[in-house]
């Protein structure tokens, strides 16, 4: 069967790096072909080196015959319905599955689906698929879950010679508790670093009363490819602002896989994602997230421990790679 | 009554410049005109944070009500601050308090369900608004948190005073609330809700404070203390000023 994904995969940014990750699940079982917004990136060679192992085309929109058969897939993509591009699709014969992966409604969305456009929507979590219930109502409805390869995030040991401290996000200040460099810094560490990606001159200006000193490093969006700056880290510290609701956890999971032991506020979705004590941390107040990250940092074995209980549950119950190619398989066919 | 303050201040040895809303021109003090303050739920505390000490080029701001007195001069006033932007000190942990009863003419019960609804993820803490630290680039946040609280719980039907709002910002604010107790700077500030001085002024000596909503007594000798039970006393006090 034809699968058309929309988007542009890659290395970096979360929807990028899933839709790389799908390719490589599902090139057996769909003749992929990737439909790219812009042109530019016909040229992009990183594109050009990732999607060539798996023989996947880059076309452009316009370029797709006017009538096709197969399923057209587009992720959290801005622009989807704004620019047309849903109508076309739909123009062209195509079913269309839908996958939003936030937790608001992005420009065009709620019309499109109210219209018919969208023939199967995909949630990410229960949690997310409550928050649409209203605007998806009578659009069939399907949870995939989030893939990550976990080839892509290997297990490694760490021990950096400053404990390191770090989070990362979109660079929504939204995403930011209003007292989080306070919240990194009462945990009283004695030598730490703290390293933030990714960080942006609005999220800057929420703390602007604080004077970040040097052990502060605050990184812009995709300054590194996530694993390298999850291998930097000595623990995954994520306390979230008050008006954000995660809708699951990419960031969370990438960070287990690769060892990096998350410590995470209560009332996400955080729950589905480990056990608390054994393959993370999930903390309701910050006294209890001091406790945990005091005794992580004190006790190197025991960090370890976990580290390594992270990776093996993230492999074993989120990442395993024949579950999502059923759980796909299932949500792509009509 | 600022006056009296003011001189209680300088007696024990504060050099720091205080500025004043008051009626009329006052000695020893930056005065600004207070005739036309709405005085309602207090909330002109805020207005005059955000169109006053914002214009004002100092690193931090010290806010006391008038009818409080210096004992004597605070040796580390911006220790109890730590990493946070502002400092409100947190008087009585009411998380627990299984009985409801009313706070300031608010229904506790309502006023901890709003804290939490709007963020608060931390033991709930009441505090008072008569003694405050904040930070000079903290101020637009604080306001904009407090006056976002005060309106919602307004619009929720939920009046609230100005001490309820600003402890919502100021645990929005601090991380780690405990490092803001009162109980835990002992030396710095209280206020005497009790009436222990309302027959006589305090001398500097030890006391043992007390929440309202609390049975525990703790002994405290606060540099700064807060008396709204003494206020006849406060205005009859003429302290001759020094010099």
């Amino acid at each position: 069967m034809n699968l058309y994904l929309f988007g542009v995969p890659a290395n970096i940014g979360g929807a990028s790096t899933k839709m790389a990750h799908l390719i490589r699940l599902l090139h057996q079982d769909f003749k992929i072909t990737v439909v790219l917004p812009e042109i530019g990136y016909l040229k992009d060679k990183q594109l050009k080196r990732l999607l060539e192992p798996y023989s996947v085309p880059a076309l452009m929109l316009k370029d797709l015959r006017k009538k096709l058969e197969g399923v057209a897939l587009a992720i959290c993509n801005q622009h989807f319905f704004s620019s047309g591009a849903a109508r076309e699709v739909k123009a062209r014969g195509l079913r269309l599955v839908w996958s939003n992966e936030m937790m608001f409604a992005f420009q065009g969305e709620a019309e499109a689906a109210k219209e018919g456009l969208i023939d199967r929507v995909l949630f990410v979590s229960a949690f997310q698929a409550n928050k649409f219930t209203e605007m998806y109502q009578g659009v069939p409805s399907f949870q995939t879950g989030n893939y990550i390869d976990p080839d892509d995030y290997a297990w490694r040991e760490r021990k950096n010679p400053i404990f390191t401290l770090g989070r990362l996000s979109r660079d929504d200040p939204q995403k930011y508790p209003l007292d989080f460099p306070v919240f990194y810094e009462e945990l009283d560490l004695k030598e730490v670093r703290y390293r933030v990606m990714a960080w942006s001159k609005e999220v800057a200006k929420q703390y602007r009363w604080h004077r970040f000193g040097p052990e502060w490093e605050l990184l812009p969006a995709n300054k590194e490819p996530a694993r390298e700056f999850l291998y930097s880290l000595d623990l995954f510290l994520y306390p979230i602002g008050h008006r954000v609701k995660e809708s699951w956890g990419r960031a969370v999971v990438e960070a287990m896989l690769t060892g990096c032991v998350p410590v995470v506020p209560a009332g996400h979705q955080f729950h589905k994602l480990l056990v608390h004590g054994e393959s993370g941390f999930i903390c309701q107040e910050f006294r209890e997230y001091k406790a945990c990250v005091r005794e992580l940092y004190a006790d190197h074995p025991f960090r370890t421990k976990i580290s390594r209980q992270c990776a093996e549950h993230a492999r074993a119950r989120l990442c395993n790679p024949e579950e999502h190619r059923r759980t796909w398989l299932e949500a792509l066919s009509f | 009554m600022i006056e009296h303050c003011v001189r209680t201040a300088r007696r024990a040895g504060v050099f720091k410049e205080f500025h004043v809303l008051c009626d009329r021109p006052l000695e020893d003090c930056e005065c600004y005109d207070a005739y036309k303050l709405e005085k309602t739920h207090g909330l002109f505390k805020l207005h005059y944070l955000k169109v006053g000490m914002s214009r004002l080029s100092f690193d931090f701001f010290v806010w006391f009500d008038a009818d409080s007195v210096f004992v004597c001069n605070p040796i580390d006033l911006l220790g109890p601050m730590g990493k946070s932007p502002i400092h409100v000190p947190l008087e009585a942990n009411v998380s627990a308090l299984e009985e409801d009863c009313m706070w300031k003419g608010t229904p506790l019960a309502r006023l901890r369900e709003l804290w939490r609804q709007e963020g608060v993820a931390n033991q709930l803490y009441l505090s008072q608004s008569a003694f405050w630290i904040i930070h000079h680039d903290a101020i637009e946040t604080v306001y904009d948190l407090a006056m976002g609280f005060w309106n919602k719980a307004n619009h929720s039907g939920l009046t609230v005073d100005v001490s309820a709002a600003l402890g919502y910002a100021m645990q929005m604010l601090c991380a780690d609330p405990e490092a803001h107790l009162l109980v835990n700077h002992p030396d710095l500030w209280a206020s005497d809700d009790e009436g222990d001085f309302r027959d006589s002024l305090p001398d500097g000596t030890a006391w043992r404070w007390r929440h309202p909503l609390r049975p525990d007594a703790v002994e405290i000798r606060p540099s700064i203390i807060h008396l709204p039970k003494s206020k006849e006393l406060l205005a009859a006090s003429r302290m001759p000023s020094d010099g």
